[in-house]
């Protein structure tokens, strides 16, 4: 971005838990604080690279992000989750950013199918799901990029609170706080979001042959 | 429990999100019911492997520098 950071208009921080907009004295001194946030540079940006899915936009929204933590870190209360945190400010960001870009509103729609759906559509196709030889499963057939690239079809509301709970390991009432929306609207998302996950990965497992590939395997084994 | 209270827990038990005696409950199931076992067996490591792949992605050394300097030039209001 051609823009300084002070040029740009810094929005409302997120406060954490309750902590009030009082300039009250903090024990963590700006060295700690500084310390603990820069360990989660990789997460902070892995986590912003599924949610711009690009490279760019994600190391601008990271930037942004410690920016207004710094920014901000006299609200920051010593003995929250300055994790949790930074991921808030992240979010509130991201959306700023999106809104700004895209100018139009989330889609909440998305097909919902049922659960276990990759499981019982290898169960339907002949395949065993959970081999005892790790590389005869379909997971492990996937390349790295093939998962990402799966997850990266979800839309932004869904893919997000699956990044936050399965690669970031929040709990519910955690992600709740960082995306600013009901615990139970999280845990529709969270839900909805991998039974959809798994179609996206099923269908690419069909495309590219692992599927046909796995079953003609089951039948060697089986006669042989 | 039958199996459909089972599958309606399966996020919560994988997510740890239940009490403990839900936790309970649904493990007795899981012992005895392989049907269950085995899809929850399968879910939990396509989860897995979902949380693996996207944690290999590392920030670059350009961007670590570029939050240095931001530390090192941002007035941190502390006191």
């Amino acid at each position: 971005m051609a823009e300084t950071p002070e040029s740009r208009e810094v929005a409302a921080v997120p406060v954490p838990n309750g902590a009030a907009n009082i300039t009250e004295p903090s024990a963590a001194t700006a060295a700690e604080i500084e310390e603990e946030a820069l360990k989660q540079v990789d997460a902070l940006y892995r986590t912003a690279l599924r949610m711009t899915r690009n490279p760019q936009d994600a190391e601008d929204l990271v930037q942004e992000t410690y920016f207004r933590a710094f920014r901000s870190a006299h609200q920051f209360q010593p003995g929250t989750n300055l994790r949790a945190w930074l991921f808030k400010i992240l979010t509130n960001s991201f959306i700023n950013q999106y809104r700004k870009k895209a100018r139009k509103p989330l889609s909440s729609s998305l097909e919902d199918v049922e659960e276990f759906y990759l499981y019982n559509h290898l169960v339907d196709s002949g395949v065993q799901p959970n081999s005892p030889n790790p590389e005869a499963t379909v997971i492990d057939q996937f390349a790295e990029e093939e998962v990402i690239s799966a997850l990266d079809q979800l839309p932004i509301e869904f893919r997000q609170v699956v990044l936050l709970a399965d690669v970031e390991g929040f709990a519910y009432k955690e992600i709740a706080d960082i995306v600013g929306i009901p615990v139970g609207t999280v845990m529709s998302r969270l839900h909805r979001g991998r039974r959809r996950l798994q179609k996206e990965l099923f269908d690419y497992a069909v495309t590219s042959g692992y599927v046909d590939s796995l079953r003609n395997t089951a039948r060697i084994d089986t006669t042989g | 429990m039958t199996c459909q209270e089972c599958i309606e827990k399966l996020h919560l038990y994988l997510d740890r999100e239940l009490s403990e005696q839900e936790q309970h409950e649904v493990q007795r199931h899981l012992a005895f019911c392989k049907h269950c076992a085995d899809a929850f067996k399968f879910e939990r490591g396509m989860l897995h492997r979902v949380g693996d792949s996207c944690r290999t992605t590392t920030a670059s050394a350009e961007l670590r520098t570029r939050i240095r300097v931001l530390v090192q030039t941002t007035v941190i209001v502390n006191e």
